[in-house]
């Protein structure tokens, strides 16, 4: 099997980007990993303010969990930044993979799971 | 000998030897209680209670064998006073949504400890909810046992229950529980002690503890899940109103009214958890045979090599009293537990992460997880070894 904790990972994870508190985000969401109380909270600048559709201008999130939940929120932020709600909505666990540069048993897919279908849960 | 007993720990896991450490989850199952529920189903497979075909009078004498059983493993009076419920959860809703319906009242006080399983928590939680009850709970001290200073100025004549758990799932803590009934009774409170930590690792009388109720888990106790125990006193549990309703836990029925049946069946509804109860009567004669005493000497024992190896590790850190059941939580300065219990598994160490149904506890400790583990009788030094290497490695790895 492959190592989880391959060097991307854990160099992510030890220098995770866009992390912290947003002061007047557009949208916010907290969410929770009920198995191992780890916790996110994303915030979202999106064009249009609160109105729907608009692209992501930035992201911030303040999450305390795992390192493939810290590194998975990272790449992720890189990624959707500039995009559509309906680019948004379209990514899953494959697109989640590609970012972590690794194939995720199914024991950690909520883990690196957690911080996209956060976003999801509020983005605009 | 344990090693025929238990098959499943010959096991290879990613390439290395099995290393068991989640017994607090669940404990593996002895050739002798499979053997006993595959008995049952090939020779005498048949519904209990009321039958008159022999299958049905000897699967009735294996069940309520089973229950006396359950009766002098913990010392109970009478075995009518012994219930076979889902398991521990269900055993303390079964007290909750019958004793407590009926007994707590609005302004009424229930005092659990900081370190209860939600399974000892919720639902009273959700039974002051709806009462207008009151909460309270005995706190830690800093070594994380309970603050029995604390205790005596807890208690009201508000006080109507103290449910507490006998060993922690989290810190290892062995509660002085006989201490906490006496005080309870004392103010003319209940007693309710958790003992699903505490079945396969501490030998148990409840007349000399005194508590009202005490309920056991089955399968942490090397018998199968899906059956628990509930201990009641019986002038208690005869004054209690029903759980369930329906088949067997009734005496008479016309279409508008029905009574009850007595003890212990008037707690059991519907048809029973037959292979269950014999699974669980053979592991506790298989606890018996080899000996509680024995089992807490040698659990002792590694549990303390244990803590020792562990504190050897830089950067580990140990919850809980140095003096303990035999469970060890832990976390990581460098390696979120999760990610510990993923590289521990790659060395094929089975081990809990998480907030092991304590998550108040876990938040109070400003903690979100912990790495679990916790031993049974079948664990060696060799296996403790071998925790102790695997997080060596972990750390290594997030250090690279």
């Amino acid at each position: 099997m492959t190592d989880l904790y391959q060097p991307q990972i854990l160099r992510e994870y030890r220098n995770p980007k866009n992390t912290g508190v947003m002061k007047n985000p557009t949208h916010q969401a907290r969410a929770l990993n009920s198995s191992c109380g780890d916790e996110i909270t994303v915030y979202l600048s999106a064009q249009g303010g609160s109105s729907s559709g608009g692209k992501i201008l930035d992201i911030k999130y303040d999450a305390r969990g795992c390192a493939l939940t810290i590194a998975s929120a990272s790449f992720l932020s890189e990624k959707i930044k500039g995009k559509k709600t309906s680019e948004i909505n379209k990514l899953d666990l494959k697109d989640v993979e590609k970012l972590l540069g690794t194939k995720i048993a199914a024991a950690r897919q909520p883990c690196v799971l957690l911080p996209l279908d956060t976003v999801k849960k509020k983005s605009p | 000998m344990l090693e025929n007993q238990f098959p499943i720990l010959k096991r290879k896991i990613r390439g290395h030897r099995l290393v068991y450490l989640d017994n607090a989850a669940t404990t593996q199952k002895p050739v002798v209680v499979l053997e006993a529920m595959d008995e049952y189903y090939r020779k005498h497979n048949a519904n209990i209670h009321r039958g008159i075909h022999t299958l049905s009078v000897e699967a009735t004498d294996m069940y309520e064998g089973a229950r006396d059983r359950v009766q002098k493993f913990l010392g109970a009076a009478s075995s009518e006073e012994i219930v076979f419920t889902g398991g521990a959860t269900e055993a303390i809703n079964l007290v909750v949504w019958t004793w407590g319906h009926q007994n707590i009242h609005r302004g009424d006080e229930i005092l659990l400890t900081e370190m209860e399983h939600h399974s000892n928590l919720v639902p009273w939680q959700e039974l002051a909810r709806k009462k207008g009850a009151k909460l309270k709970y005995i706190p830690l001290t800093k070594s994380g046992e309970l603050d029995m200073a604390k205790v005596l100025g807890l208690l009201t004549r508000k006080t109507k229950i103290v449910s507490v758990v006998h060993i922690s799932n989290f810190l290892g803590t062995v509660n002085p529980i006989e201490k906490i009934v006496k005080a309870a009774h004392k103010v003319g409170a209940l007693t309710l002690v958790d003992g699903a930590q505490a079945g396969a690792h501490e030998p148990i009388d409840v007349q000399k503890i005194g508590c009202d109720f005490y309920v056991l888990s089955g399968h942490k106790m090397y018998g199968p899940t899906g059956v628990g125990v509930l201990y009641g006193k019986k002038e208690i549990l005869e004054n209690m109103p029903p759980y369930q309703t329906g088949g067997h836990m009734i005496e008479e029925v016309d279409y508008q009214h029905a009574t009850w049946n007595v003890l212990p069946w008037k707690f059991e509804a519907g048809t029973a958890k037959i292979a269950e109860v014999i699974g669980l009567g053979a592991a506790v004669q298989f606890l018996n045979k080899t000996g509680l005493r024995a089992i807490k000497n040698h659990e002792t024992q590694i549990t303390n090599y244990a803590l020792r190896k562990l504190k050897e590790v830089p950067g580990i850190m140990i919850y809980g009293p140095n003096t303990r059941g035999p469970v060890i939580a832990f976390t990581s300065d460098i390696v979120p537990a999760h990610d510990l219990a993923t590289l521990l598994d790659q060395r094929g160490v089975a081990v809990r992460t998480g907030h092991h149904c304590t998550m108040p506890l876990h938040r109070k400790l400003g903690i979100q997880s912990s790495v679990r583990a916790s031993f049974a009788l079948y664990n060696t030094k060799a296996d403790v070894d071998a925790l102790a290497d695997a997080v060596k490695l972990a750390i290594a790895k997030f250090h690279s």
